[in-house]
Protein backbone atom coordinates (compact mmCIF):
# COMPACT_ATOMS: atom_id res chain seq x y z
CA UNK A 1 0.00 0.00 0.00
CA UNK A 2 2.76 2.42 0.93
CA UNK A 3 4.42 2.01 -2.45
CA UNK A 4 1.40 3.27 -4.38
CA UNK A 5 0.80 6.12 -1.95
CA UNK A 6 4.45 7.14 -2.22
CA UNK A 7 4.31 6.83 -6.02
CA UNK A 8 1.21 9.02 -6.06
CA UNK A 9 2.88 11.59 -3.78
CA UNK A 10 6.06 11.73 -5.88
CA UNK A 11 4.15 12.07 -9.13
CA UNK A 12 2.05 14.86 -7.64
CA UNK A 13 5.25 16.75 -6.89
CA UNK A 14 6.41 16.29 -10.48
CA UNK A 15 3.10 17.17 -12.10
CA UNK A 16 3.58 20.79 -11.10
CA UNK A 17 7.31 20.87 -11.72
CA UNK A 18 7.80 24.61 -11.70
CA UNK A 19 5.88 25.14 -8.51
CA UNK A 20 7.63 22.24 -6.78
CA UNK A 21 10.99 23.54 -7.94
CA UNK A 22 10.36 26.96 -6.43
CA UNK A 23 9.11 25.40 -3.21
CA UNK A 24 12.27 23.30 -2.99
CA UNK A 25 14.43 26.29 -3.89
CA UNK A 26 12.80 28.44 -1.21
CA UNK A 27 13.19 25.82 1.49
CA UNK A 28 16.82 25.29 0.45
CA UNK A 29 17.58 29.01 0.73
CA UNK A 30 15.81 29.35 4.06
CA UNK A 31 17.66 26.40 5.57
CA UNK A 32 20.95 27.56 4.06
CA UNK A 33 20.56 30.90 5.82
CA UNK A 34 19.47 29.23 9.03
CA UNK A 35 22.40 26.80 8.98
CA UNK A 36 24.93 29.58 8.47
CA UNK A 37 23.54 31.89 11.15
CA UNK A 38 22.99 29.15 13.68
CA UNK A 39 26.30 27.53 12.85
CA UNK A 40 28.10 30.77 13.60
CA UNK A 41 26.29 31.31 16.88
CA UNK A 42 26.81 27.72 18.00
CA UNK A 43 30.45 27.83 16.97
CA UNK A 44 31.36 30.72 19.20
CA UNK A 45 29.43 29.39 22.18
CA UNK A 46 30.81 25.91 21.69
CA UNK A 47 34.38 27.16 21.54
CA UNK A 48 34.08 28.92 24.89
CA UNK A 49 32.23 25.99 26.48
CA UNK A 50 34.74 23.41 25.24
CA UNK A 51 37.63 25.52 26.38
CA UNK A 52 36.23 25.76 29.86
CA UNK A 53 35.34 22.07 30.00
CA UNK A 54 38.72 20.88 28.76
CA UNK A 55 40.79 23.21 30.87
CA UNK A 56 39.41 22.02 34.13
CA UNK A 57 38.35 25.43 35.34
CA UNK A 58 35.84 25.53 38.15
CA UNK A 59 35.00 29.20 38.56
CA UNK A 60 35.25 32.14 36.20
CA UNK A 61 35.19 35.70 37.51
CA UNK A 62 34.68 38.94 35.65
CA UNK A 63 33.46 42.41 36.65
CA UNK A 64 29.78 42.37 37.49
CA UNK A 65 28.54 45.01 35.13
CA UNK A 66 30.73 44.05 32.20
CA UNK A 67 28.85 42.56 29.27
CA UNK A 68 31.89 40.61 28.17
CA UNK A 69 35.51 40.01 29.24
CA UNK A 70 36.63 42.78 26.88
CA UNK A 71 34.94 45.42 29.07
CA UNK A 72 35.67 43.71 32.37
CA UNK A 73 38.28 45.16 34.79
CA UNK A 74 39.46 43.37 37.92
CA UNK A 75 42.02 45.28 40.00
CA UNK A 76 45.08 43.76 41.69
CA UNK A 77 43.72 44.10 45.18
CA UNK A 78 40.63 42.07 44.36
CA UNK A 79 42.62 39.50 42.43
CA UNK A 80 45.07 38.96 45.28
CA UNK A 81 42.32 38.52 47.86
CA UNK A 82 40.44 36.00 45.71
CA UNK A 83 43.41 33.87 44.70
CA UNK A 84 44.53 33.65 48.32
CA UNK A 85 41.29 32.05 49.47
CA UNK A 86 41.71 28.65 51.12
CA UNK A 87 39.68 26.85 48.58
CA UNK A 88 41.74 27.91 45.58
CA UNK A 89 44.26 25.40 44.25
CA UNK A 90 45.51 27.45 41.35
CA UNK A 91 44.47 30.33 39.16
CA UNK A 92 45.05 31.83 35.74
CA UNK A 93 44.37 35.32 34.59
CA UNK A 94 44.06 37.02 31.27
CA UNK A 95 43.54 40.42 29.86
CA UNK A 96 41.74 40.73 26.57
CA UNK A 97 40.82 43.58 24.31
CA UNK A 98 40.21 44.32 20.68
CA UNK A 99 42.98 46.24 19.02
CA UNK A 100 43.57 48.12 15.83
CA UNK A 101 46.05 46.79 13.38
CA UNK A 102 47.04 49.32 10.72
CA UNK A 103 44.06 51.48 11.60
CA UNK A 104 41.51 48.65 11.41
CA UNK A 105 39.92 47.31 14.57
CA UNK A 106 40.23 43.69 13.73
CA UNK A 107 42.16 41.57 16.17
CA UNK A 108 42.12 40.37 19.75
CA UNK A 109 45.00 41.34 21.97
CA UNK A 110 45.44 38.75 24.65
CA UNK A 111 47.74 39.03 27.63
CA UNK A 112 48.18 35.78 29.53
CA UNK A 113 49.62 35.18 32.97
CA UNK A 114 51.64 32.17 31.88
CA UNK A 115 52.37 31.79 28.23
CA UNK A 116 53.25 28.11 28.21
CA UNK A 117 50.28 27.15 30.38
CA UNK A 118 47.91 29.10 28.22
CA UNK A 119 49.32 27.69 25.02
CA UNK A 120 48.23 24.29 26.31
CA UNK A 121 44.97 25.62 27.74
CA UNK A 122 43.98 27.56 24.66
CA UNK A 123 44.96 24.68 22.46
CA UNK A 124 47.32 26.48 20.17
CA UNK A 125 50.44 25.28 18.43
CA UNK A 126 53.29 27.35 17.17
CA UNK A 127 53.31 26.57 13.46
CA UNK A 128 56.14 28.86 12.43
CA UNK A 129 58.94 30.46 14.44
CA UNK A 130 58.91 30.10 18.21
CA UNK A 131 57.08 31.14 21.33
CA UNK A 132 57.78 34.33 23.27
CA UNK A 133 61.01 34.65 25.27
CA UNK A 134 61.25 38.40 25.65
CA UNK A 135 57.75 39.56 26.45
CA UNK A 136 58.68 43.24 26.34
CA UNK A 137 59.56 43.06 22.69
CA UNK A 138 58.01 39.94 21.19
CA UNK A 139 54.58 38.70 20.24
CA UNK A 140 53.07 35.71 18.45
CA UNK A 141 50.15 36.14 16.06
CA UNK A 142 47.48 33.81 14.68
CA UNK A 143 47.74 32.32 11.22
CA UNK A 144 44.57 33.99 10.03
CA UNK A 145 45.87 37.35 11.14
CA UNK A 146 49.10 36.66 9.31
CA UNK A 147 47.13 36.08 6.07
CA UNK A 148 44.81 39.05 6.47
CA UNK A 149 47.54 41.59 7.22
CA UNK A 150 50.32 39.88 5.28
CA UNK A 151 52.52 39.57 8.34
CA UNK A 152 55.30 37.01 8.77
CA UNK A 153 57.82 35.81 11.31
CA UNK A 154 60.48 38.43 11.97
CA UNK A 155 58.21 41.24 10.75
CA UNK A 156 57.49 44.06 13.13
CA UNK A 157 54.05 44.95 14.38
CA UNK A 158 53.12 48.30 15.78
CA UNK A 159 50.50 48.08 18.51
CA UNK A 160 49.07 50.85 20.69
CA UNK A 161 51.26 53.59 22.21
CA UNK A 162 53.37 53.39 19.11
CA UNK A 163 55.28 50.45 20.51
CA UNK A 164 56.66 48.03 18.01
CA UNK A 165 57.04 44.34 18.60
CA UNK A 166 58.81 41.64 16.71
CA UNK A 167 56.69 38.77 15.51
CA UNK A 168 58.58 35.69 16.60
CA UNK A 169 56.01 33.06 15.78
CA UNK A 170 52.70 32.19 14.16
CA UNK A 171 50.19 30.00 15.95
CA UNK A 172 47.13 28.02 15.07
CA UNK A 173 44.36 27.32 17.55
CA UNK A 174 41.17 25.27 17.37
CA UNK A 175 39.58 28.31 18.98
CA UNK A 176 38.79 30.03 15.72
CA UNK A 177 38.47 33.51 17.12
CA UNK A 178 42.03 33.35 18.52
CA UNK A 179 43.49 32.84 15.08
CA UNK A 180 42.85 36.54 14.51
CA UNK A 181 44.70 37.38 17.70
CA UNK A 182 47.97 38.71 19.04
CA UNK A 183 49.30 37.06 22.17
CA UNK A 184 51.79 38.50 24.55
CA UNK A 185 52.35 38.18 28.25
CA UNK A 186 50.13 39.82 30.84
CA UNK A 187 52.40 42.70 31.82
CA UNK A 188 52.98 43.74 28.21
CA UNK A 189 49.26 43.63 27.51
CA UNK A 190 48.59 45.67 30.67
CA UNK A 191 51.04 48.28 29.46
CA UNK A 192 49.59 48.41 25.93
CA UNK A 193 46.04 48.65 27.17
CA UNK A 194 46.82 51.12 29.97
CA UNK A 195 45.50 48.68 32.53
CA UNK A 196 48.41 48.34 34.92
CA UNK A 197 47.89 45.51 37.40
CA UNK A 198 44.44 44.87 36.01
CA UNK A 199 42.96 41.78 34.35
CA UNK A 200 39.75 40.93 32.50
CA UNK A 201 39.07 37.42 33.62
CA UNK A 202 40.16 35.32 36.55
CA UNK A 203 39.89 31.55 36.27
CA UNK A 204 40.03 29.42 39.41
CA UNK A 205 40.68 25.75 39.97
CA UNK A 206 39.55 24.69 43.44
CA UNK A 207 41.14 22.13 45.72
CA UNK A 208 37.76 20.49 46.27
CA UNK A 209 35.04 20.71 43.63
CA UNK A 210 32.33 20.16 46.23
CA UNK A 211 33.17 23.62 47.53
CA UNK A 212 32.20 25.39 44.29
CA UNK A 213 28.84 26.70 45.52
CA UNK A 214 30.29 27.74 48.86
CA UNK A 215 33.09 29.62 47.14
CA UNK A 216 30.63 31.30 44.77
CA UNK A 217 28.55 32.52 47.71
CA UNK A 218 31.62 33.79 49.49
CA UNK A 219 32.77 35.80 46.49
CA UNK A 220 29.30 37.20 45.89
CA UNK A 221 29.11 38.39 49.50
CA UNK A 222 32.62 39.74 49.87
CA UNK A 223 33.25 41.07 46.38
CA UNK A 224 29.93 42.60 45.29
CA UNK A 225 31.50 44.19 42.22
CA UNK A 226 32.46 40.82 40.85
CA UNK A 227 30.39 38.21 39.04
CA UNK A 228 31.56 34.70 39.80
CA UNK A 229 29.98 31.82 37.98
CA UNK A 230 30.53 28.15 37.70
CA UNK A 231 32.65 27.88 34.62
CA UNK A 232 30.09 25.99 32.52
CA UNK A 233 27.68 28.90 33.03
CA UNK A 234 30.14 31.47 31.76
CA UNK A 235 28.88 31.53 28.16
CA UNK A 236 25.43 32.50 29.47
CA UNK A 237 26.91 35.52 31.18
CA UNK A 238 28.88 36.82 28.28
CA UNK A 239 26.91 39.61 26.68
CA UNK A 240 27.74 38.88 23.05
CA UNK A 241 27.10 35.17 23.50
CA UNK A 242 23.77 35.83 25.22
CA UNK A 243 22.85 38.10 22.34
CA UNK A 244 23.94 35.48 19.87
CA UNK A 245 21.89 32.89 21.73
CA UNK A 246 18.69 34.94 21.58
CA UNK A 247 19.43 35.99 18.02
CA UNK A 248 19.78 32.34 17.10
CA UNK A 249 16.44 31.50 18.73
CA UNK A 250 14.69 34.31 16.89
CA UNK A 251 16.21 33.17 13.62
CA UNK A 252 15.00 29.61 14.29
CA UNK A 253 11.43 30.76 14.83
CA UNK A 254 11.48 33.07 11.81
CA UNK A 255 12.95 30.33 9.63
CA UNK A 256 10.24 27.94 10.68
CA UNK A 257 7.51 30.49 10.00
CA UNK A 258 8.82 31.37 6.56
CA UNK A 259 9.31 27.72 5.57
CA UNK A 260 5.80 26.86 6.75
CA UNK A 261 4.37 29.85 4.88
CA UNK A 262 6.06 28.81 1.64
CA UNK A 263 4.86 25.21 1.79
CA UNK A 264 1.45 26.17 3.14
CA UNK A 265 0.95 28.31 0.04
CA UNK A 266 1.92 25.37 -2.18
CA UNK A 267 -0.56 23.07 -0.52
CA UNK A 268 -3.41 25.53 -0.52
CA UNK A 269 -2.98 25.75 -4.29
CA UNK A 270 -2.69 21.97 -4.55
CA UNK A 271 -5.84 21.52 -2.53
CA UNK A 272 -7.78 23.80 -4.83
CA UNK A 273 -6.58 21.90 -7.90
CA UNK A 274 -7.08 18.43 -6.46
CA UNK A 275 -10.43 18.84 -4.72
CA UNK A 276 -12.09 16.62 -7.31
CA UNK A 277 -9.41 13.95 -6.93
CA UNK A 278 -9.85 13.94 -3.17
CA UNK A 279 -13.59 13.42 -3.70
CA UNK A 280 -12.98 10.54 -6.07
CA UNK A 281 -10.55 8.81 -3.74
CA UNK A 282 -13.08 9.13 -0.92
CA UNK A 283 -15.78 7.72 -3.18
CA UNK A 284 -13.76 4.62 -4.08
CA UNK A 285 -13.09 3.79 -0.44
CA UNK A 286 -9.94 5.65 0.61
CA UNK A 287 -10.03 6.63 4.24
CA UNK A 288 -9.35 10.23 5.28
CA UNK A 289 -6.09 9.10 6.82
CA UNK A 290 -4.87 7.61 3.54
CA UNK A 291 -5.54 10.84 1.69
CA UNK A 292 -3.83 12.88 4.41
CA UNK A 293 -0.84 10.52 4.15
CA UNK A 294 -0.41 11.49 0.50
CA UNK A 295 -0.26 15.19 1.35
CA UNK A 296 2.01 14.53 4.31
CA UNK A 297 4.42 12.54 2.17
CA UNK A 298 4.55 15.31 -0.42
CA UNK A 299 5.22 17.88 2.31
CA UNK A 300 7.90 15.72 3.92
CA UNK A 301 9.65 15.08 0.60
CA UNK A 302 9.77 18.78 -0.31
CA UNK A 303 10.72 19.84 3.18
CA UNK A 304 13.48 17.27 3.76
CA UNK A 305 15.04 17.46 0.32
CA UNK A 306 15.17 21.22 0.52
CA UNK A 307 16.57 21.15 4.04
CA UNK A 308 19.26 18.58 3.36
CA UNK A 309 20.29 20.50 0.27
CA UNK A 310 20.35 23.78 2.18
CA UNK A 311 22.35 22.32 5.05
CA UNK A 312 24.82 20.63 2.71
CA UNK A 313 25.39 23.86 0.79
CA UNK A 314 25.88 25.89 3.96
CA UNK A 315 29.44 24.67 4.53
CA UNK A 316 30.83 25.50 1.10
CA UNK A 317 29.07 28.87 1.34
CA UNK A 318 30.61 29.50 4.77
CA UNK A 319 33.99 28.53 3.35
CA UNK A 320 33.44 31.05 0.58
CA UNK A 321 32.49 33.72 3.10
CA UNK A 322 35.54 32.97 5.23
CA UNK A 323 37.79 33.28 2.21
CA UNK A 324 36.13 36.52 1.18
CA UNK A 325 36.06 38.02 4.69
CA UNK A 326 38.95 36.42 6.59
CA UNK A 327 38.73 38.92 9.45
CA UNK A 328 35.32 37.40 10.21
CA UNK A 329 36.61 33.86 10.10
CA UNK A 330 36.86 33.61 13.88
CA UNK A 331 33.09 33.35 14.01
CA UNK A 332 32.69 30.51 11.55
CA UNK A 333 32.61 26.88 12.63
CA UNK A 334 35.52 24.75 11.54
CA UNK A 335 33.42 21.63 10.95
CA UNK A 336 29.76 20.60 10.54
CA UNK A 337 27.74 20.93 13.73
CA UNK A 338 25.52 17.96 14.50
CA UNK A 339 23.24 20.13 16.67
CA UNK A 340 22.50 22.40 13.73
CA UNK A 341 21.75 19.36 11.57
CA UNK A 342 19.42 17.94 14.21
CA UNK A 343 17.62 21.30 14.42
CA UNK A 344 17.30 21.40 10.64
CA UNK A 345 15.69 17.95 10.64
CA UNK A 346 13.28 19.01 13.36
CA UNK A 347 12.40 22.21 11.52
CA UNK A 348 11.75 20.16 8.37
CA UNK A 349 9.36 17.88 10.20
CA UNK A 350 7.45 20.71 11.85
CA UNK A 351 7.30 22.60 8.56
CA UNK A 352 5.88 19.59 6.73
CA UNK A 353 3.23 18.91 9.34
CA UNK A 354 2.06 22.51 9.62
CA UNK A 355 2.04 23.11 5.89
CA UNK A 356 -0.76 20.58 5.35
CA UNK A 357 -3.10 22.04 7.95
CA UNK A 358 -5.57 23.28 5.37
CA UNK A 359 -5.69 20.01 3.44
CA UNK A 360 -6.24 18.14 6.70
CA UNK A 361 -9.06 20.46 7.70
CA UNK A 362 -10.67 20.09 4.29
CA UNK A 363 -10.35 16.32 4.14
CA UNK A 364 -11.87 15.83 7.57
CA UNK A 365 -14.95 17.80 6.56
CA UNK A 366 -15.20 16.82 2.94
CA UNK A 367 -18.53 16.75 1.14
CA UNK A 368 -17.75 14.16 -1.47
CA UNK A 369 -20.44 14.90 -4.06
CA UNK A 370 -19.57 18.60 -3.95
CA UNK A 371 -15.86 17.83 -4.26
CA UNK A 372 -16.41 15.65 -7.31
CA UNK A 373 -18.37 18.41 -9.00
CA UNK A 374 -15.58 20.94 -8.30
CA UNK A 375 -14.03 22.49 -11.41
CA UNK B 1 -34.41 -11.99 -3.90
CA UNK B 2 -33.60 -9.79 -0.98
CA UNK B 3 -33.81 -6.02 -0.84
CA UNK B 4 -30.34 -4.62 -1.14
CA UNK B 5 -31.30 -0.97 -0.92
CA UNK B 6 -34.45 0.69 0.34
CA UNK B 7 -35.06 4.41 0.08
CA UNK B 8 -37.79 5.80 2.29
CA UNK B 9 -39.29 9.28 2.10
CA UNK B 10 -36.11 10.85 0.86
CA UNK B 11 -35.85 14.62 0.41
CA UNK B 12 -32.92 16.73 -0.66
CA UNK B 13 -32.88 20.53 -0.75
CA UNK B 14 -30.15 23.03 -1.53
CA UNK B 15 -29.77 26.63 -0.37
CA UNK B 16 -31.72 26.11 2.86
CA UNK B 17 -34.75 24.61 1.17
CA UNK B 18 -34.95 27.10 -1.68
CA UNK B 19 -34.01 24.52 -4.28
CA UNK B 20 -35.76 21.16 -3.87
CA UNK B 21 -33.77 18.51 -5.72
CA UNK B 22 -35.58 15.37 -4.51
CA UNK B 23 -39.09 15.07 -3.14
CA UNK B 24 -40.40 12.11 -1.20
CA UNK B 25 -38.42 9.41 -3.01
CA UNK B 26 -39.38 5.85 -2.19
CA UNK B 27 -37.51 3.06 -3.87
CA UNK B 28 -36.55 -0.55 -3.37
CA UNK B 29 -33.67 -2.21 -5.22
CA UNK B 30 -33.36 -5.98 -5.22
CA UNK B 31 -30.27 -8.03 -5.79
CA UNK B 32 -29.74 -9.52 -9.22
CA UNK B 33 -31.59 -6.71 -11.01
CA UNK B 34 -30.66 -3.88 -13.34
CA UNK B 35 -32.53 -0.62 -12.82
CA UNK B 36 -32.44 2.25 -15.31
CA UNK B 37 -33.05 5.68 -13.81
CA UNK B 38 -34.30 7.93 -16.55
CA UNK B 39 -35.37 11.51 -16.83
CA UNK B 40 -34.35 14.83 -18.32
CA UNK B 41 -31.26 16.72 -17.21
CA UNK B 42 -31.74 18.30 -13.80
CA UNK B 43 -34.51 15.98 -12.68
CA UNK B 44 -32.42 14.67 -9.77
CA UNK B 45 -30.95 11.41 -11.09
CA UNK B 46 -27.35 12.20 -10.10
CA UNK B 47 -28.47 13.60 -6.75
CA UNK B 48 -30.34 10.38 -5.98
CA UNK B 49 -27.37 8.30 -7.07
CA UNK B 50 -25.02 10.35 -4.89
CA UNK B 51 -27.20 9.93 -1.85
CA UNK B 52 -27.63 6.19 -2.37
CA UNK B 53 -23.87 5.96 -2.92
CA UNK B 54 -23.25 7.78 0.43
CA UNK B 55 -21.47 10.60 -1.37
CA UNK B 56 -24.09 13.10 -0.25
CA UNK B 57 -26.52 13.35 2.65
CA UNK B 58 -30.31 13.72 2.38
CA UNK B 59 -32.16 16.59 3.99
CA UNK B 60 -34.78 14.16 5.23
CA UNK B 61 -35.49 10.44 4.94
CA UNK B 62 -33.46 7.27 5.11
CA UNK B 63 -31.56 4.87 2.94
CA UNK B 64 -31.25 1.28 4.15
CA UNK B 65 -28.46 -0.99 3.01
CA UNK B 66 -29.51 -4.57 3.64
CA UNK B 67 -31.66 -3.23 6.43
CA UNK B 68 -29.02 -0.95 7.97
CA UNK B 69 -28.72 2.83 7.87
CA UNK B 70 -25.41 4.54 7.19
CA UNK B 71 -24.88 5.03 10.89
CA UNK B 72 -25.07 1.28 11.39
CA UNK B 73 -22.86 0.05 8.54
CA UNK B 74 -19.58 0.77 10.30
CA UNK B 75 -16.63 2.73 8.89
CA UNK B 76 -17.87 4.67 5.88
CA UNK B 77 -14.73 4.35 3.80
CA UNK B 78 -14.83 0.56 4.13
CA UNK B 79 -18.54 0.55 3.34
CA UNK B 80 -17.95 2.54 0.17
CA UNK B 81 -15.16 0.18 -0.81
CA UNK B 82 -17.03 -3.06 -0.22
CA UNK B 83 -20.70 -2.28 -0.77
CA UNK B 84 -20.76 0.33 -3.52
CA UNK B 85 -19.05 0.43 -6.89
CA UNK B 86 -19.42 3.86 -8.44
CA UNK B 87 -19.02 4.55 -12.14
CA UNK B 88 -18.87 8.27 -12.79
CA UNK B 89 -19.96 9.93 -15.98
CA UNK B 90 -16.52 11.32 -16.74
CA UNK B 91 -14.40 8.34 -15.65
CA UNK B 92 -12.58 10.46 -13.03
CA UNK B 93 -9.42 8.44 -13.11
CA UNK B 94 -6.47 9.83 -11.15
CA UNK B 95 -4.32 11.43 -13.85
CA UNK B 96 -0.90 10.70 -12.34
CA UNK B 97 -1.58 6.99 -11.89
CA UNK B 98 -1.54 4.40 -14.66
CA UNK B 99 -4.71 2.45 -15.45
CA UNK B 100 -3.33 -0.45 -13.45
CA UNK B 101 -2.54 1.78 -10.47
CA UNK B 102 -5.95 3.41 -10.69
CA UNK B 103 -7.67 0.03 -10.44
CA UNK B 104 -5.29 -1.11 -7.68
CA UNK B 105 -6.01 2.06 -5.72
CA UNK B 106 -9.57 0.84 -5.11
CA UNK B 107 -8.11 -2.14 -3.22
CA UNK B 108 -5.48 -0.19 -1.28
CA UNK B 109 -7.42 0.18 1.93
CA UNK B 110 -7.91 -3.60 2.21
CA UNK B 111 -5.01 -4.75 4.35
CA UNK B 112 -5.97 -8.40 3.92
CA UNK B 113 -4.84 -8.37 0.33
CA UNK B 114 -1.14 -8.60 -0.47
CA UNK B 115 0.45 -6.36 -3.07
CA UNK B 116 0.87 -9.35 -5.38
CA UNK B 117 -2.76 -10.39 -5.14
CA UNK B 118 -3.88 -6.82 -5.60
CA UNK B 119 -1.89 -6.54 -8.78
CA UNK B 120 -3.12 -9.89 -10.09
CA UNK B 121 -6.74 -8.95 -9.54
CA UNK B 122 -6.27 -5.57 -11.18
CA UNK B 123 -4.52 -7.11 -14.20
CA UNK B 124 -7.25 -9.75 -14.45
CA UNK B 125 -10.11 -7.33 -14.53
CA UNK B 126 -8.37 -4.95 -16.93
CA UNK B 127 -7.76 -7.89 -19.26
CA UNK B 128 -11.47 -8.67 -19.16
CA UNK B 129 -12.11 -5.07 -20.15
CA UNK B 130 -9.85 -5.50 -23.15
CA UNK B 131 -7.17 -3.24 -21.68
CA UNK B 132 -4.32 -5.72 -21.47
CA UNK B 133 -2.10 -3.49 -23.61
CA UNK B 134 -2.87 -0.34 -21.59
CA UNK B 135 -1.91 -1.37 -18.10
CA UNK B 136 0.98 1.08 -17.82
CA UNK B 137 -0.69 3.93 -19.68
CA UNK B 138 -1.89 7.07 -17.98
CA UNK B 139 -5.45 8.36 -18.45
CA UNK B 140 -4.20 11.10 -20.75
CA UNK B 141 -2.61 8.52 -23.03
CA UNK B 142 -5.71 6.42 -23.73
CA UNK B 143 -9.00 7.05 -25.52
CA UNK B 144 -12.22 8.13 -23.81
CA UNK B 145 -13.66 4.66 -24.18
CA UNK B 146 -10.60 3.04 -22.65
CA UNK B 147 -10.72 5.47 -19.73
CA UNK B 148 -14.34 4.62 -19.07
CA UNK B 149 -13.58 0.90 -19.21
CA UNK B 150 -10.73 1.50 -16.77
CA UNK B 151 -13.14 3.33 -14.47
CA UNK B 152 -15.57 0.44 -14.63
CA UNK B 153 -12.78 -1.98 -13.79
CA UNK B 154 -12.01 0.16 -10.74
CA UNK B 155 -15.67 0.06 -9.71
CA UNK B 156 -15.95 -3.72 -10.08
CA UNK B 157 -12.68 -4.88 -8.59
CA UNK B 158 -13.97 -5.03 -5.02
CA UNK B 159 -16.99 -7.13 -6.04
CA UNK B 160 -19.38 -4.57 -4.58
CA UNK B 161 -22.96 -5.49 -3.87
CA UNK B 162 -24.33 -2.51 -5.73
CA UNK B 163 -23.09 -0.79 -8.86
CA UNK B 164 -24.17 2.81 -9.26
CA UNK B 165 -23.44 4.16 -12.70
CA UNK B 166 -24.06 7.77 -13.63
CA UNK B 167 -24.40 8.02 -17.43
CA UNK B 168 -21.67 5.42 -18.02
CA UNK B 169 -22.12 5.52 -21.79
CA UNK B 170 -22.74 9.26 -21.97
CA UNK B 171 -19.29 10.19 -23.24
CA UNK B 172 -18.18 7.20 -25.24
CA UNK B 173 -18.63 5.93 -28.76
CA UNK B 174 -21.28 3.34 -29.55
CA UNK B 175 -18.80 0.46 -29.76
CA UNK B 176 -17.48 1.22 -26.29
CA UNK B 177 -21.01 1.71 -25.03
CA UNK B 178 -21.78 -1.80 -26.22
CA UNK B 179 -18.73 -3.19 -24.43
CA UNK B 180 -19.76 -1.42 -21.25
CA UNK B 181 -23.27 -2.80 -21.45
CA UNK B 182 -22.05 -6.30 -22.06
CA UNK B 183 -19.65 -6.01 -19.13
CA UNK B 184 -22.39 -4.88 -16.79
CA UNK B 185 -24.72 -7.62 -17.95
CA UNK B 186 -21.97 -10.21 -17.57
CA UNK B 187 -21.20 -8.90 -14.11
CA UNK B 188 -24.82 -9.17 -13.10
CA UNK B 189 -25.07 -12.72 -14.39
CA UNK B 190 -22.02 -13.93 -12.51
CA UNK B 191 -22.48 -12.08 -9.27
CA UNK B 192 -26.18 -11.57 -8.76
CA UNK B 193 -25.57 -8.03 -7.63
CA UNK B 194 -27.74 -5.01 -8.16
CA UNK B 195 -27.08 -2.30 -10.74
CA UNK B 196 -28.65 1.15 -10.84
CA UNK B 197 -27.83 3.20 -13.92
CA UNK B 198 -28.77 6.82 -14.46
CA UNK B 199 -29.08 7.21 -18.20
CA UNK B 200 -30.63 8.75 -21.26
CA UNK B 201 -29.58 5.74 -23.32
CA UNK B 202 -32.51 3.72 -24.65
CA UNK B 203 -30.25 0.71 -25.17
CA UNK B 204 -29.58 0.60 -21.46
CA UNK B 205 -33.28 0.94 -20.78
CA UNK B 206 -33.85 -1.99 -23.08
CA UNK B 207 -31.65 -4.33 -21.05
CA UNK B 208 -32.93 -3.18 -17.66
CA UNK B 209 -35.34 -5.13 -15.52
CA UNK B 210 -37.03 -1.97 -14.27
CA UNK B 211 -37.16 1.57 -15.66
CA UNK B 212 -37.57 4.27 -13.03
CA UNK B 213 -38.71 7.57 -14.47
CA UNK B 214 -38.05 10.83 -12.72
CA UNK B 215 -39.26 14.33 -13.23
CA UNK B 216 -38.63 17.44 -11.15
CA UNK B 217 -37.14 15.47 -8.28
CA UNK B 218 -39.91 12.91 -8.04
CA UNK B 219 -40.31 9.34 -9.23
CA UNK B 220 -43.24 9.41 -11.56
CA UNK B 221 -43.24 5.80 -12.60
CA UNK B 222 -41.59 2.45 -12.19
CA UNK B 223 -42.25 -0.13 -14.81
CA UNK B 224 -40.78 -3.34 -16.12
Amino acid sequence: MFKIILTYAVRNIFRTRLRSFFALFSVTLIILLYSILTGISHSFTKQISTLIKDQNIDIAIQAKYASSPVTSIIDKNTTDKIVNMNTVQRYDSLLINRTRIRGKSAAFLLGVSDFNTFSIRLGFNITQGRSIKDADNEVVIGEKMSKVFNLHVNDTLKLSKGKTYKIVGLFSSWLNFLNMGVITDLSSAQYLMDKKDKISLLLLKLKDTTKIQQTLRYIEKNFPDMRAVESMQLPNHLGPIKSIFYFSKIISVLTLMIAVAVLLNIFIMALSERTKEIGILSAIGWSKMMIIEVFLLEALLLSYFGSILGYTLSYPVMQLLQNSFPEMSMYFPSSPDITVFANVMLISLITAVFSIIFPILYITKIQIAKAIRHE
Amino acid sequence: MSNIIEVKHLYKDYDNGLIPALKDINLTLKEGKIYALMGSSGCGKSTLLNIIGSLDTPTKGDVFYEGKTLDEVGKLSLFRRDFIGYVFQFHHLIPVLTLLENVESALLSDRNISAKERKERAVGILNKMGLKHRLKSYASEVSGGERQRGAIARALINNPKVILADEPTGNVDSKTAQVILETLKEYLKTSAKCILIATHDEEIAAISDTIISMKDGEIISEHL
